[in-house]
């Protein structure tokens, strides 16, 4: 997820972290399959600004490295997310 | 409403005294309903072994309910992570509040919900305060409250906090909820076929463990399966514990995902639901204004000089503006202190009394009172910059800077504000949300050099280094700031060590704060203070001044008191460090009272007449050039600096020692204090060695 650019937008496909990091970010609704959006770089280069669910989050690249997110091309491909089925 | 008497017994039962706990995400508007519910009648105190803040207050429900509302941290999920969390869910299970309100941001549903979908499996009879409904319409979001209210099972009211909106409905609804008008059956979120199969064969396991663990069945179960710490911990029969993690370790296979995930996508898909259902866009708005100032004042170019235009201007108002405060006060007790001598002498009272009531205890309540002002300004400014949404914004510009230090960027302003006074520097670590990190900010910031330690520092070198003062002060605040960084890093290396907690932060729209806000936050860090850090400050000076003047009849302060005496026995001690005079030793006795009383005690014992070395700092009128040619036949270039050096660095003062007492508990106190003379001990005696040696060699 950090190697989005500014305004760039992407889907999360894995989620790497663990532990408190990985808890914290299930919290915050980022999930497989949500689409998140990197709005700005802070002044200094880190952390970054990003957009999902309608709220900004930040994070330092560090922890933005363990999500892992498929970008969208650059006709800004959006479209509902589709509810997963799991079989568990 | 059904008119089943669910929950506790015996409520509606006379006249009752219930808990009733706000729980919340942090930003939307809880403290607000805190206060708009209990109105003045409140209680700020800390949670039980952690120095984060527990307010509770009183709410007359009605003529038969008395309601005790507790403020719960801001959280965004029920976790056993983060201190906030363990603290909220610690109170909702095992102190078993009789009722929960839910307060959820109208304008940012989705993630608030997801903290309710949990909020229901707790079994505590709840009710949503649907805030900030004005935001969201702003937002253009339309919110259906039946359609939330019937799909949750639980009462919603809409609220806008802030203008007191709701705050009536909430009230009687609260009532309803304690007198027992509320049905059991709260909405509870369904995790899929499969899922619900395995947590209902868990559930089966856990029916005796649950009721040994005093928790709700469905709750255990989920969290086990979804592998929470806490509670593996906790269950005694480590067989079942294996059957669960079995279950689990088959889901986890067969989906490729671990359960924590899939339970948590469960909840945001029941959400979304809900959300789609009961919200109507009635027009989209790609960019809020938030959106909009966060692209001028958190850009690339503007983020950092506007983020020093705000520091600066607290600076300035907290610093600048509170001097004629201080001065007033100043003036102010030195009348009522003229007054109180006067009456004592007319009642005949000893002098060894007039002297140790004046100085001790009412010179001491000045000091503590002088302090009221500054703080009473930063606090103005940190709320007000709180409420409205900045500091997260200036975490997120300074933080790649503190993350160097091993710090988050909420750690900037504290120790900015140490370069004015560390006392208020100190109480403004309540910003940081993580205990380590807050700590450790807390036991540099007084190596920030504060602006009492000025005056010393123009006093003693203008006496000794003729020319190139400047460049000494310089020096000296560059090793203050150098000292903090290296003590931060060790720190957190050694005595702190931990992992370095992620930093997730969320970027809250701006919102407008309210003077009422504002003001009540103020006022409770002020009163704090003068309660909590003020005893121990009179108590050390009173301390100190009984010293100065002992035995009686001696001149106070003076080479036969005992604080004189002890100067003497101690000044020995400083040899390593080249300023084995008795004066120099009681100076640093008395700047302990506040780092500006060197000043006082120095002139007074280097013999320049009208001195006052007395608590309040001893702001007398030096005649300055005798007593800079008397300081300067006592001390070498290379013996002054390296006092310097000690002043800057050796123990906190007084009010500071409260503050950090205050914030993290008399043992850090302590602990600074020794650590940091022990520093000053070390780092004097290398400078003077090595400068020795490097004189010797040339």
């Amino acid at each position: 997820m950090d190697h989005l650019s500014p305004g760039e937008r992407g889907k999360v496909v894995r989620i790497n972290a663990t532990g408190d990091l990985r808890q914290r970010l299930l919290a915050m609704g980022l999930l497989p399959g949500v689409e998140i959006e990197l709005v700005r770089i802070a002044p200094l280069g880190d952390p970054l600004d990003f957009k999902l669910r309608n709220f900004h989050l930040s994070m330092r690249k560090n922890e933005a490295r363990n999500i892992i997110v498929e970008r969208f091309n650059h006709h800004g491909q959006r479209g509902r997310r589709k509810r997963r089925h799991w079989h568990w | 409403m059904g008119r089943e008497a669910g929950g506790k017994e015996g409520i509606g039962t006379g006249r009752k005294s219930c808990r009733v706990a706000i729980v919340g995400n942090p930003n939307c508007g809880k403290t607000t309903l805190f206060n708009e519910l209990t109105g003045a009648r409140q209680k700020v105190g800390n949670w039980p072994g952690v120095t984060i803040e527990k307010k509770t207050g009183f709410l007359a429900v009605n003529n038969r309910i008395k309601a005790e509302i507790i403020d719960l941290p801001g959280i965004y999920s029920l976790s056993a992570y983060s201190l906030d969390e363990r603290i909220a869910r610690d109170y909702l299970l095992k102190e078993k509040p009789d009722a929960i309100i839910n307060i959820v941001d109208a304008s940012n549903l989705e993630r608030n919900l997801f903290l309710t979908t949990q909020l229901l499996e707790l079994e505590i009879p709840m009710i949503i305060s649907l805030n900030l409904v004005d935001a969201a319409e702003k937002k253009n979001l339309k919110i259906d409250v039946d359609i939330l209210s019937s799909h949750l099972h639980i009462p919603v009211v809409p609220t806008v906090a802030l203008k007191g909106q709701g705050i009536d409905k909430i009230t009687e609804m609260i009532g309803n909820v304690l007198l027992g008008e509320w049905h059991k059956k709260m909405a509870r979120v369904r995790f899929g076929a499969d899922g619900e199969k395995h947590i209902s064969e868990a559930e089966e396991l856990l029916h005796e463990a649950a009721e040994r663990m005093n928790l709700p069945l469905r709750w255990l179960a989920v969290k086990l399966f979804e592998g929470d710490k806490e509670y593996e911990l906790l269950l005694e029969n480590k067989e079942l514990l294996d059957r669960i993690n079995e279950y689990r370790g088959k889901a986890e296979k067969m989906v490729g995902e671990d359960t924590e995930t899939i339970i948590a996508d469960y909840r945001y898909g029941f959400v979304c639901g809900l959300v789609k259902e009961a919200v109507t866009v009635t027009a989209d708005i790609r960019i809020t204004l938030s959106e909009k100032i966060d692209a001028v004042i958190a850009s690339r170019i503007l983020g950092i000089p506007f983020f020093a235009l705000v520091i600066f201007l607290m600076f300035k108002i907290s610093i600048d503006f509170s001097q004629p405060g201080i001065e007033y006060i100043d003036s102010r007790f030195a009348l009522l202190l003229n007054w109180i001598n006067d009456q004592l002498f007319t009642i005949g009272a000893p002098g060894w009394i007039s002297y140790i009531v004046v100085n001790g205890v009412i010179g001491g309540t000045g000091t503590v009172i002088t302090f009221v002002v500054p703080i009473a300004l930063v606090f103005l400014c940190l709320s007000f910059l709180e409420d409205i949404g900045y500091l997260s914004r200036g975490a997120f510009v300074m933080d790649r800077l503190m993350h160097w230090m091993g710090l988050p960027g909420k750690a900037f302003i504290p120790l900015i504000l140490g370069f004015g006074c560390n006392v208020p520097g100190i109480l403004a670590t309540r910003v940081m949300e993580n205990e380590k990190d807050r700590l450790i900010t807390i036991l540099i910031n007084p190596f920030i050099s504060c602006g009492a330690r000025l005056p010393v520092y123009i006093m003693i070198a203008g006496a000794v280094f003729a020319r190139n003062v400047g460049t000494v002060v310089f020096s000296l605040y560059a090793a203050g700031i150098l000292m903090a960084i290296t003590v931060g890093l060790i720190f957190r290396r050694t005595i702190l060590k931990g992992p370095s907690t992620p930093f997730v932060m969320e970027l809250p729209p701006y919102r407008l704060p309210t003077l009422k806000g504002i003001l009540l936050h103020t006022w409770e860090n002020v009163w704090s203070f003068v309660k909590r850090a003020g005893t121990l400050i009179v108590a050390i000076i009173l301390l100190l001044v009984v010293l100065g003047y002992l035995p009686v009849g001696v001149t106070p302060n003076s080479k036969d008191s005992i604080l004189g005496k002890v100067g003497l026995a101690v000044s020995p001690v400083f040899k390593p460090q080249g300023f084995a005079n008795w004066k120099a030793s009681v100076a640093l006795f008395t700047g302990l009272f506040a780092k500006e009383a060197v000043v006082g005690t120095m002139g007074a014992l280097y013999g320049v007449e009208s001195i006052n070395p007395d608590s309040s700092g001893g702001r007398g009128r030096i005649k300055s050039s005798t007593l800079r040619a008397k300081i300067a036949r006592d001390f070498t270039p290379l013996s002054a600096y390296s006092f310097l050096l000690f002043i800057l660095l050796y123990s906190p003062c007084v009010a500071t020692m409260g503050a950090i007492s205050k914030e993290a508990g008399l043992k850090w106190a302590v602990f600074s204090v020794l650590f940091n003379t022990a520093a000053a001990y070390i780092i004097s005696m290398g400078v003077f060695q090595i400068g020795t040696l490097i004189k010797t060699l040339f």
